[in-house]
């Protein structure tokens, strides 16, 4: 056996290859690794399983964790009060990375997996969207958050409970229009979430009598926003309306106010995170958006929810939260009422009208898409809270009204 | 004409960081015969490093313009010591691969120590801009500029004029010669992974001040570009390497400007490809015949 002068880069022999540190180290965490997952498979004999769907991971994370600690919070209540007619419901976290492909491969494993009787998920409407066909084949009910008009009435087993964009972005041209603004620079994500919410809002603002005089698209994970702020500095709009998440819109923010413009911002659901102001800073001041929920709506409901979301969180519930909640909350209805199977949970769905959810009274419609109220948000000295003027029955009033 | 100055330097700040990353990559491929995927992510873990856990406790902001270095070259040196050199006489492709499993091993560190999302990053001079012609330029863009043709520099003149940059050359043009003639190999590959560190490094603070952010995955990007910078600049080149960066900088922000924001990856690639479809080896590439 040969043995060099000193170990190093060309003089290592190969019998002595597997004493280097990164072996060693690669095995020391393959081994730690395998001790410690948990993955408890004890069936507690008569348990309830519902999954989620979320992206734990990526660029999307924070929405995942958000919705889970919600789903969480409604599972532990209905188990602390003696269970869903005395059994427990338990809850199977898993992760869709925010990924088309990643959410299509974990839908199979939910629809393999018989126990789970209801999901949770997807957020990013692609995710959705990859994962609703396969759903359907296993008649697997699943209930989303997403916005995107493909996902209205894509299978009996899907359903929504969010405004879809064609809702969202009417409501965003009516009050973009009603405030005053006619001239509108668009920049939209060139995923389905935010080409169907710019589509929305560019056709409903053009038909209220408003113009779009630019238009700007970016891939998602795109972070150099300076080439559109200065197309829309030439362009000259009364107000920049952005179809993205919060990560994106708060560095186009960054970038349009760095570039000196002072023209009020407006944006989607997709912002609704603390990560647009952590990022955004001062550039996000003042933006509107709109919202499917506030921590400050005044029903019985959301006051509770708030009050029991801020004690262990301390901090306000987000719309995800809150729709994730009410999902849960309409799933644990479900199985209350007598149905524990896949179709009978999705007939139960079906007929939804009326159910008094933390983010308003909703109903499901023909296509399985919640019938229900957008709110108007706004960035206020760092904090998001309920817009002083809201939109109702296309007129924009004072948000004493709603 | 206002307009066409701020595209101008905003191309050169991005073409910078490209080029500051590619010059660091090229330099190790040269040497080492790596292709080493992970030099962006030797960057991230000193940004995030600095924008997490620094950030908090008053560090001045221009420290960053050390720390992260030294911590990138530290991180550059350990993988060159723990995972490269193992297998260091193994085929082209092999380390290849390898560089690309360090890559993955060190983002996901990341997210597991600082979590996956993406934090803010502290920027200097922010709003303050110097005028140029009739135009006002920000000064950090101008300062990334300026550090480029600093460390362009700085680097031709190691190379050119101190032993251990001679001796560098020596080894990229044949190891095992450079070798036999007496030079340290192994010293000088830990060297060229230390500057090839300092430089990722200052790129990952140019990058993170810039779009004000730093998060698990930003060395993702930044080393493909890095990677087709190299390759277009010339394999073999350093020199073309900061070409090929400035370029690809260039040619997105203008493309993203004039043409269409949606599709400015697939322009600036897309010039890439123009560019070695009329000249193989590259912008400054020497046409190498294979030895049999």
């Amino acid at each position: 056996m040969r043995k060099g002068p000193r170990i190093g880069f060309i003089s290592v022999p190969i019998s002595d290859r597997w004493k280097s540190p990164g072996v060693l180290l690669f095995a020391a965490l393959l081994l730690a690794a395998c001790g410690s997952g948990a993955t408890s498979s004890g069936s507690s004999g008569g348990s309830l399983f519902i999954a989620s769907s979320n992206p734990m991971t990526g660029n999307s994370g924070y929405y995942g964790e958000d919705k889970v600690r919600a789903i969480q919070l409604a599972v532990d209540e209905v188990n602390a009060s003696g269970g869903v007619n005395g059994r427990k419901l338990e809850l199977t976290v898993n992760d869709d990375g925010g990924d088309p492909s990643q959410g299509a491969s974990l839908a199979a494993r939910e629809c393999a997996d018989q126990s789970i009787l209801a999901v949770i998920g997807h957020w990013n409407s692609s995710v959705s969207l990859a994962a609703a066909p396969i759903y359907k084949k296993c008649n697997l009910p699943n209930i989303n958050d997403d916005t995107t008009q493909k996902l209205s009435g894509i299978s009996p087993d899907t359903f929504r409970l969010f405004a879809t964009g064609l809702i969202e972005g009417k409501y965003l041209a009516q009050y973009a229009y009603g405030v005053g603004y006619r001239r509108a620079a668009v920049l939209n994500d060139t995923n389905d979430y935010g080409l169907s919410l710019s589509n929305a809002f560019e056709q409903d603002f053009q038909q209220l009598g408003g113009q779009t005089v630019s238009t700007a698209s970016y891939v998602e994970g795109d972070t150099n926003f300076l080439p559109e702020a200065d197309k829309f500095k030439s362009a000259n709009p009364d107000v920049i309306f952005i179809a993205g998440y919060d990560l994106e819109t708060a560095l186009a923010s960054k970038a349009i106010r760095g570039l000196g413009m002072t023209q009020p911002i407006m944006g989607g659901d997709g912002i609704d995170a603390p990560q647009l102001i952590q990022i955004g800073g001062s550039a996000v001041e003042g933006i509107v958006f709109a919202d499917d929920y506030s921590a400050q709506l005044k029903s019985t409901e959301n006051q509770a929810f708030v009050q029991k979301w801020e004690q262990k969180y301390s901090s306000p519930p987000d719309t995800f939260a809150a729709l994730a909640y009410d999902t849960t909350n309409l799933l644990i209805a479900a199985m209350k009422s007598g149905a524990t199977t896949r179709s009978a949970i999705q007939q139960w769905l079906t007929k939804v009208k009326n159910f008094p959810g933390v983010t308003g009274i909703i109903s499901f419609d023909s296509q399985h898409d919640a019938a229900r109220s957008v709110y108007m948000l706004k960035v206020q000295s760092g904090h998001i809270v309920l817009n002083d003027k809201q939109v109702k029955n296309g007129q924009v009033v004072p948000s004493s009204e709603i | 004409m206002q307009a066409g100055i701020d595209i101008v330097t905003q191309g050169l700040a991005v073409g910078s960081i490209y080029a500051l990353l590619a010059l660091g990559f090229a330099m190790v491929y040269g040497v080492s015969r790596m292709s080493n995927f992970a030099h962006g992510d030797f960057a991230m873990i000193g940004a995030m490093f600095f924008g997490t856990s620094l950030v908090g406790r008053s560090i001045p902001v221009p420290l960053a313009f050390i720390i992260v270095p030294l911590i990138a070259a530290g991180v550059a040196v350990t993988v060159a010591w723990a995972v490269y050199r193992p297998v260091f006489s193994a085929p082209r492709v092999n380390l290849f691969i390898v560089g690309i499993g360090t890559s993955i091993f060190l983002e996901n560190i990341a997210i597991v120590i600082w979590g996956p999302a993406t934090k803010p990053f502290p920027s200097l001079w922010a709003g303050q801009s110097i005028h140029i012609a009739d135009t006002v330029v920000p000064v950090l863009n101008v300062f990334i500029i300026g550090l480029l043709v600093l460390l362009t520099i700085a680097v031709s003149i190691f190379v050119m004029k101190t032993k251990a940059g001679i001796a560098s050359r020596a080894v990229a043009q044949d190891m095992r010669t450079a070798m036999l003639m007496g030079v340290g190999v192994n010293r000088l590959i830990y060297l060229t992974f230390v500057i090839g560190g300092i430089l990722s490094g200052l790129s990952g603070v140019a990058y993170s001040m810039y779009f004000g952010i730093t998060d698990p995955l930003m060395g993702f990007t930044p080393i493909l570009k890095a990677f087709v910078a190299v390759v277009a600049g010339g394999i073999g080149s350093l020199p073309g390497a900061v070409l090929g960066g400035l370029a690809l900088g260039l040619a997105e922000s203008v493309g993203a400007r004039y043409i269409s924001t949606g599709y400015e990856d697939a322009i600036s690639f897309g010039l890439l490809v123009a560019i070695l479809l009329i000249r193989p080896q590259g912008m400054l590439g020497k046409r190498r015949v294979e030895k049999v």
